[in-house]
């Protein structure tokens, strides 16, 4: 069966950006300097290089030739791009329930993720707006921050409507196509959401000591680069190095680097483009994430409030807690940084959650031969009840509001991933095989990608690791509250990953048979 | 201004890595531009 006629990337700035929108996300500005911070300050920096260079950086370029060649025959998900890379190694019908259980895991991951993420991103929106209205004027601690948050979470009055029209911008833009939604879309945000973090970086390293004159913003820099090399003897801090690079990279989350690759032609580069991608967002990440919300926030709390960070305080917890007042006492300025800041967060939330709306979109689309334009409010449909309980929670309690997201992002948006990746590796590595995919890759290459990077690395170190993390992860994370549900919305979240999961059976069970049926159960 | 010398250097390392991998492909694609400048001519 020769495959459909597919949409291509108009051009490579428009490729690049759109993959940079993908992977530079919320994590990359929030989540690195509090793990960064936790983990060791600057001696963070080991393991996070190690893992990327072991482990992000090989999945990169596994899931960019999985996606190109899984394009190349008419698909965009990750469920058929499974099969046809392992029915070279497996029976049809193994192959299709190896695929099927990887597309529904990779379902699973996408449309939960995508479920609270855009509630977050909704978040930002009504703190970027709540910034430049002058709201942070009246905010004087962190404290009062926090009461700022709690009213704003337990309020649907705002955030309904925050979060959902963050969907329906996101849903819009994918509905329109890669080349006149997606492409469109990263070409003006990425710009914008470089341009807004140069200027946080700059306003941040130069602030000086608004609070305290001791605490000086630099002084806050020089904190989370001095090295607590003691901390690398903790295990965990390798765990948490590699887990930052997933997150961080996108690796794993749904398919939806498979995706975008998916839209390469089949001569199109991949290991420069692929690369390429990855150093936009290490610089985003270690230069412009590293350099805005802790410098900020020591000028705000000094070393107390670092105490608390390096003890585990999350980002977001320490971006709504700590920087709104200190935006509040900066006047005029102050707000126009505090709309800058939580703007960028949006933009880059947005370019990453259009990817998560656009693999849900592709199987409907390519699939079920339903127009794009319908595709994407049925994956806009699909993530509102996925997503809305974020809401009903807020608006239904007064205190610990985040049970249903945190259940979902410890199972989806945490374990989840590392066995999607896994999957991909077995798939690409395994059952394909590391010498036709090693050509494969190379087809239309601008660099080439050593043999042994491909096949050690790769093959065998990365699945490695990813095992011992997903391990460890088990073990480790099973015990915490995140991952045992307390009440009724831990509850509604299990078995919203339990239907999920059977949906995404029954949709990528549907897709693969109708293209690969009569081959799966031997009637070809 | 002071600044601690292990956080300097920790500091340097980071930045050398991004900003060493931003030489890096910037590099890769001028030699591409090159090429395909030299094939177009």
């Amino acid at each position: 069966m020769s495959a459909p006629a597919r949409e291509h990337w108009a051009t490579k700035i428009g490729l690049i950006l759109a993959m940079a929108g993908n992977a530079i996300g919320l994590g990359n500005f929030i989540r690195f300097p509090a793990k960064a911070a936790a983990y060791g300050g600057g001696a963070y920096l080991i393991p996070y290089f190690i893992a990327l260079f072991l482990l992000g950086i090989p999945i990169m370029f596994v899931e960019w030739v999985l996606g190109r060649y899984g394009g190349a025959h008419g698909h965009g998900h990750l469920a058929p791009m499974l099969y046809i890379a392992s029915k070279r190694r497996l029976s049809p019908k193994t192959a299709a329930w190896f695929a099927i259980i990887g597309g529904a895991v990779a379902f699973v991951t996408g449309v939960m993720i995508t479920g609270y993420y855009t509630n977050i991103i909704g978040w930002m929106a009504f703190y970027a707006c709540s910034s430049i209205g002058g709201a942070f004027a009246g905010l004087k601690t962190a404290d009062d921050a926090i009461g700022y948050l709690v009213s704003f979470l337990t309020n649907p009055a705002y955030n309904f409507p925050a979060w959902l029209i963050s969907l329906f911008i996101i849903a819009f833009i994918v509905s329109r196509g890669v080349r006149r939604g997606i492409e469109i879309a990263a070409k003006i945000m990425m710009p914008i959401l470089f341009l807004e973090g140069i200027i946080l970086v700059i306003l941040s390293l130069t602030l000086g000591a608004p609070v305290k004159p001791e605490w000086t913003s630099i002084k806050g820099f020089e904190w989370l680069w001095t090295p607590k090399l003691a901390k690398l003897g903790d295990p965990s801090a390798f765990i948490e190095g590699a887990g930052q690079i997933f997150f961080t990279l996108s690796i794993g989350i749904a398919g939806i680097i498979p995706n975008y690759a998916s839209y390469l032609r089949r001569e199109d580069d991949i290991p420069l483009s692929a690369l390429t991608t990855t150093t936009l967002n290490e610089f985003a990440e270690v230069v412009m994430g590293a350099s805005i919300a802790i410098p900020l926030a020591y000028a705000f709390g000094g070393p107390e409030l670092m105490a608390k960070v390096e003890a585990g305080m999350s980002g977001f917890i320490l971006s709504v807690s700590a920087l709104p007042p200190l935006f509040g006492k900066l006047g005029g300025i102050g707000a126009v940084a505090g709309f800058l800041w939580f703007s960028l967060l949006w933009f880059a939330g947005v370019t990453s959650a259009i990817a998560l709306v656009n693999v849900i979109t592709a199987i409907f689309e390519e699939d079920f031969n339903i127009k794009r334009s319908i595709g994407a409010w049925i994956a806009f449909a699909i993530v509102f009840l996925t997503g809305v309980f974020v809401n009903i929670e807020g608006a239904m309690k007064t205190e610990q509001l985040t049970d249903y997201l945190d259940l979902a992002d410890f199972y989806a948006g945490s374990l989840l991933l590392l066995v999607v990746a896994l999957i991909e590796v077995i798939a690409v590595l395994w059952l394909w095989g590391v010498d036709e995919s090693y050509e494969e890759i190379h087809r239309g290459a601008f660099i080439t990608i050593p043999k042994w990077y491909w096949k050690l690395i790769a093959g065998i170190i990365a699945p490695i690791y990813l095992l011992i993390m997903l391990i460890w992860f088990v073990v480790t994370g099973s015990p915490s509250a995140a991952a045992r549900p307390e009440n009724i919305f831990g509850w509604i979240a299990v078995a919203m990953l339990i239907i999920m999961f059977i949906l995404g059976i029954v949709i990528n069970k549907a897709a693969l048979y109708r293209r690969y049926g009569k081959e799966i159960t031997g009637g070809a | 201004m002071p600044f601690a010398p292990e956080a300097a250097a920790f500091l340097a390392f980071g930045w050398l890595v991004v900003f060493g991998l931003i030489a890096f492909v910037a590099y890769k694609w001028n030699q591409v531009k090159k090429r395909r400048t030299e094939g177009a001519s």
